[in-house]
């Protein structure tokens, strides 16, 4: 890690945070404001402030618009 | 695809008759094609395999993932799309998969064992020559000890093993709490409170991330 990575990690972390299993809970919902148009930081705001302090549910978040995007895009052409 | 409802999901996966044999293969199928997606185009660190060994993998996780998803129908609550909550499931599964494979040989040793844990500036990519202000290496190196400082009078035994390879190693929550014999919710709040108590070790000296960035950009 770089040590710019590493006081971001240290100085980007909020006092209350949730776990990575309700993290995991909501982030299907999460996406689907995404998808919609909707701001889902109103309504899940817990969810958006863990994906802000841990990478590893944000890669999985990522992950998952990828794999959305992905199924999308097969399913309109064929 | 045809368009099921998360109603026709839900009883088909759950019908004993040729309907859940159509709507697993069909959910099989849509899984497949997504997760290939992923693993080809945003998986730089897979960008050397062939098409075909990309495909057997996206079959595998689907296969693994497909297990989870019958297992815990009744936990859907229809909050989402139900594609998309099966897909969450597949997204996990296949990058706990990958994180397994990819740190299959990482050790904590080299951090539990008697000796230095703090990486130097240059493994953290600092070098005098490097820095975009030469000027502020001595300044940068004293940071360092007084990051050095905080590993060793704020935290946790278990906090500081658990930190630094979270923090310098960069491994994964997951992978870190196997070794460390605890689940992923218990180690990511471990490693939450370290951070916080490092945080509030660094502002009490009088440093902000934004002096912190300027100094190290
Ligand atoms: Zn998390």
């Amino acid at each position: 890690m770089k040590i710019t990575d590493v006081v971001k990690t240290i100085f980007n972390t909020k006092t209350d945070d949730i776990t990575c299993d309700e993290c995991f809970e909501h982030i299907d919902e999460y996406v689907d404001m995404i998808h919609a148009g909707q701001d889902p930081s109103e309504v899940l705001p817990q969810v958006k402030s863990h994906l802000e302090q841990c990478r590893c549910c944000e890669m999985e978040f990522r992950a998952l618009i990828s794999i959305l995007e992905g199924e999308i895009d097969h399913a309109d052409s064929g | 695809m045809s368009e099921r409802t998360n109603q026709d999901w839900l009883s088909d996966l759950q019908s004993e008759s040729a309907s859940y044999v159509d709507a697993l293969e069909a959910l099989r199928a849509h899984l497949e094609r997504g997760v290939f997606y992923y693993l080809r185009h945003d998986r730089s660190d897979l960008s050397q395999l062939p098409d075909e060994d990309i495909r057997q993998m996206a079959q595998d996780f689907v296969q693994d993932a497909l297990i989870k998803i019958l297992d815990s129908l009744e936990t859907f609550r229809g909050e989402s799309k139900f594609t998309t909550w099966a897909s969450k499931i597949a997204a996990r599964v296949a990058i706990s998969e990958l994180r397994r494979v990819r740190y299959k040989d990482y050790s904590l040793e080299h951090l539990t064992a008697e000796g230095e844990i703090m990486p130097d500036l240059a493994s953290l990519g600092v070098t005098p020559e490097g820095s975009p202000h030469p000027e502020n290496y001595a300044e940068q190196q004293e940071i360092l000890h007084m990051l050095k400082d905080a590993f060793e009078n704020a935290l946790t035994d278990r906090q500081r093993t658990a930190l630094s390879a979270y923090i310098f190693d960069g491994v994964p929550v997951e992978e870190i709490a196997r070794r460390m014999d605890t689940n992923r919710n218990a180690l990511y709040k471990l490693v939450h409170d370290g951070r916080l108590k490092l945080k509030h070790y660094m502002e009490d000296q009088g440093l902000s991330l934004e002096y912190l960035l300027s100094l190290f950009g």
